[in-house]
């Protein structure tokens, strides 16, 4: 037998996950989540050897050795852990600032590097603009830096910006007072790279990366994730110094929760018989992520939950009562105080689903500005093919039912084609990024094991010719008999035909002339295999964008009677 | 399980840090008052690089040799920082007292000025123990009512109530109100804050702060807590039997935020007469028959209330959710169930 542990650690929560393999076999043993605050620094230990003791209790398995320490592989006595996975969800950000020649080739890649590492990009310098050295260093000064990341410039190209950048680098580094020491993580131009690491002179506070171009000027962000996961963790354990002791309880690096995600993000794309996209959204009760993978790239975008005029209008336009602004608005704010508060009125219920409409339509967006060629529009929805979606997080898992997860990603969302949309209840995506550099079976064989709770399958038409009523015509062969159904979806509707029980369902689309069903063009209908699903197969005519009244109580009912013809 | 904190004799530690080191200004075991200095931190009020190359029309190598200072040279404003020789000797003089912190290339960058950060104690108290060089952490016993959000301030004065003041109807006279903390029995309405604001108060103590006023108050310059959060609720029975004690006492308004360590809740303090006990005897408050509780969220936002029992069946509310709920009596008799979510434990 080998065990596997990955742990995970929130602002409030501490989650650890036991996988165990016996001959050849994986299998999810036990999962334990206590409450807990990150900021009590005592707390910390006694809350993971509580949390490791019950785990214990649960599968009677020894974790812990005779003096109280987690037993890892090679104990004398005990199995230990052949493998440890340690993962950090909290939503303070760390303050990144991007130094680049050029927003095209240096800064926009930097953008994008740092979404997987939990930052909020709080400065950025173009060498290119007519900013003096001195102008660049006090622009260094005005902010409280976490992390510096310089990028930009080819071998062979000019340096002599790039160098006045690493020489503000060390001043910044040795002169400017800051509340922890920051982390120079440095990806330009290869020739200056040991010109950097003795000018900078910033010992284990220096990250040195490949450049993240190329000489062909193609983008390789994957080159500076070993170094920028470095230079994260240097900033979480001055940040929260009690986690040094933890981490060496568990002897492992510390991983960002999304770049664990998206690790499993891009493993599924890579699986995917089709060259269809893999979106996974997080919403927990501090943040908001979204990892984007295809064939080619991961995306990513992690956003604090913070409540903003912007967003309090959006969730007030998704909102299936009619609401004012200031009752919307008063209830995201104290949300903000007391994230755990549960909604107990009808109102305050339906403000909380829009609000988690929101913040996938607010990340959608946000990942688009950083990612500029995601098919993606605020209005029109997500037009990369997506299958399958996955949604984790309390958000979804700790208060919403089935149908009322499916609504909100759906209406945040707006997919387009077919997909399936799952549930990952337990955070498994997470555990297994953390553990799969270290056991890639282990993931190979939870992914078959269908550990995702599947909601529905979404076939979304598109029709963009409002004369057409009836978008599209459906047959279903029953797998019993061979017996058939038919439906037909209309303009703005959203039908659901229950499939639950039957294992897999073989479903004939045929659109109308001008509808989209994401079969590769207007009008292409086809056979699909629809797999039991909790909610069945779900046809969303409503089409994209979505129409809406004006009037704020027929838009309000619109959205009810949408959630209604999902399940109530 | 959410703790608030309101009640007599309770200990309040507060860490009082700078973002960055600095230098302490007490010791473990001083005595210190509302304002006294803590730490402070000096840095440079700016950075100037100065390009003696392209200034004298140089390549770098002979723009080096022009420099007449070293790394590490104080200098004061006029001083000679390169000289070129010629037919008539060019010169090219410091912009401000300062000190050379890099040479590089021909290139002087300049640490010019002298900028002071300093961080005050929100509180008289008695400082317990030192964090590393950014600040102390700062003790006091006294009467304390916990608040749900404050806007960043801190302040100190006489406690009166605006509802009192209001009463006198030929205006509330200026004295009453100026330099004091003024605090509000009902939601206070934006023309009310207003009125109070003429007036010059030092802080203000709100029941709770709607959403249209929630940008206003935000941006004030006197500090301003609210006790419930958002909304327009008036003031909970706990917080206002608390503050009534405090009524006419000069009280502390903690309403800032941390720039360092772990998130700080906003506080109202009365520092008691009698010094500080260890808090060996007190009990911390838990969930269970006879706790008090307020409770948060609609429809009760505010209610305080008794433990009855502890419920093994969990509830199902309006909205469809299910939750443990613990069966109160609160104040005005009436018997509810409330989500164990929404309950905040009163530490008293």
């Amino acid at each position: 037998m080998s065990l596997f542990l990955s742990l995970n650690l929130s602002s409030n929560e501490i989650h650890s996950l036991l996988f165990e393999r016996q001959a050849g076999l994986y299998a999810l043993r036990a999962q334990n989540k206590m409450a807990f605050e990150l900021d009590d620094a005592e707390r910390l230990m006694p809350a993971f050897w509580e949390q490791m003791q019950a785990l214990e209790a649960e599968t009677g398995i020894k974790i812990l050795d005779d003096d109280g320490h987690l037993a890892h592989e090679g104990h004398a006595e005990l199995t230990g852990m052949s493998a440890v996975g340690f993962s950090f969800s909290a939503s303070r950000p760390v303050r990144v600032g991007l130094v680049g020649i050029s927003e095209a080739y240096s800064l926009s890649s930097l953008r994008r590097l740092v979404s997987l590492f939990d930052a909020e990009v709080v400065l950025e310098t173009r060498l290119q603009d007519p900013l003096s050295q001195s102008q660049q260093l006090e622009a260094l000064r005005a902010v409280d830096l976490d992390m510096l990341v310089i990028a930009g410039g080819s071998e062979e190209g000019a340096s002599r910006a790039l160098r006045n950048a690493i020489e503000n680098a060390r001043l910044f580094y040795h002169l400017m007072p800051k509340s922890i020491q920051p982390q120079i993580v440095y990806a330009g131009n290869q020739v200056l790279a040991d010109y950097a690491r003795l000018e900078i002179e910033a010992g284990d506070d220096f990250h040195l990366a490949p450049n993240l171009h190329h000489n062909t000027g193609e983008e390789d962000l994957s080159v500076a994730w070993k170094a920028m996961l470095r230079a994260y963790q240097r900033v979480r354990l001055q940040q929260y110094p009690h986690l040094r002791h933890l981490q060496a309880e568990l002897k492992t690096a510390l991983l960002p929760a999304s770049f664990a995600m998206g690790r499993l993000a891009r493993f599924i794309a890579r699986l995917s018989a089709t060259d269809k996209a893999v979106l996974l959204a997080d919403l927990s009760d501090e943040k908001t992520s979204l990892l984007f993978a295809n064939k080619k790239e991961l995306m990513a975008i992690s956003q604090a939950n913070t409540i903003d005029e912007a967003l309090i209008q959006s969730t007030q336009a998704y909102c299936s009562q009619n609401l004012t602004t200031a009752e919307v608005g008063e209830f995201l704010l104290n949300q903000s105080l007391n994230p755990h508060q549960l909604s107990v009125t009808i109102s305050d219920f339906a403000i909380e689903q829009a609000w988690a409409r929101a913040r996938l339509w607010r990340a959608l967006g946000a990942m688009k500005a950083i990612y500029p060629h995601l098919k993606y529009d605020g209005e029109t929805g997500l037009h990369e093919a997506c299958d399958p979606i996955i949604l984790s997080g309390s958000a979804f898992s700790d208060k919403l039912k089935a149908h009322q997860c499916l609504a909100v990603a759906l209406d945040g969302i707006l997919p387009h084609g077919i997909s399936t949309i799952a549930m990952d209840d337990n955070h498994l995506l997470r555990a297994l990024g953390t553990l799969a550099d270290k056991e890639p079976l282990l993931v190979v064989q939870m992914l078959e094991l269908d550990s995702f709770r599947n909601l529905a399958s979404v076939v979304s038409v598109d029709n963009q010719n409002y004369e057409d009523h009836a978008l599209l015509d459906l047959e279903l062969v029953l797998p019993e008999d061979d017996s058939r159904q038919y439906f037909q979806a209309g303009r703005n509707q959203l039908c659901k035909i229950d499939t639950r029980g039957i294992e897999s369902m073989r479903v004939y689309l045929a659109p109308g002339r001008f509808s989209d069903v994401g079969m590769g063009m207007v009008g292409l209908g086809g056979w699909i295999s629809v797999p039991n699903t909790e909610l069945g197969l779900i046809i969303d005519a409503r089409g994209r964008p979505l129409i809406l009244p004006e009037n704020p109580e027929a838009r309000a009912k619109s959205w009810r009677n949408w959630l209604w013809d999902l399940g109530g | 399980m959410k703790r608030v904190i309101i009640g007599e004799n309770q200990t309040i530690n507060r860490p009082v840090c700078l973002p960055t080191h600095g230098n302490l200004k007490v010791r473990v075991g001083e005595m210190v008052e509302f304002g006294s200095l803590i730490a402070e931190s000096s840095q440079p009020e700016r950075f100037e690089v100065i390009d003696i190359p392209s200034h004298f029309n140089l390549s770098p190598e002979q723009g080096e040799g022009t420099i007449k200072r070293l790394l590490g040279d104080v200098i004061a404003k006029g001083d000679v920082l390169a000289q070129k020789d010629g037919f008539i000797t060019q010169l090219f003089r410091s912009p401000g007292d300062g000190k050379v912190v890099s040479l590089r290339d021909g290139r002087i960058t300049l640490a010019i000025g002298l900028e002071k950060e300093q961080v005050f104690a929100p509180m008289p108290g008695v400082v317990v123990e030192l964090i590393g060089t950014r600040g102390a952490m700062i003790s006091l016993t006294g009467t304390v009512v916990e608040g749900a959000r404050g806007n960043g301030k801190v302040a100190q004065g006489e406690l009166a109530f605006w509802d009192d003041l209001e009463t006198n109807l030929l205006g509330v006279p200026g004295e009453m109100v100026k330099d004091k903390l003024i605090a509000f029995k009902k939601f206070a309405t934006a023309g009310q804050i207003r009125r109070v604001l003429r007036l010059k108060p030092a802080g203000l103590i709100l029941p709770s702060v709607s959403y249209k006023q929630f940008n206003l108050v935000s941006e004030l310059d006197i500090a301003v807590i609210s006790l419930l959060g958002f909304g327009e609720t008036n003031m909970d029975t706990a917080s206002m039997a608390m503050l009534e004690t405090m009524a006419g006492k000069t009280v502390c308004l903690l309403a800032e935020e941390s720039t360092w360590g772990p998130k700080l809740s906003p506080l109202l303090i009365l520092p008691a007469d009698k010094p500080a006990d260890l808090g060996l005897t007190r009990q911390t408050a838990r969930l269970e028959a006879g706790a008090k509780v307020r409770l948060m969220g609609k429809p009760y936002i505010g209610m305080v209330g008794t433990v009855k029992a502890l419920p093994k069946q969990p509830a199902v509310f309006a909205s469809g959710l299910q939750s443990p709920v613990v069966e109160l009596l609160c104040d005005d008799d009436q018997v509810i169930n409330a989500s164990i979510h929404n309950v905040e434990l009163i530490q008293s």
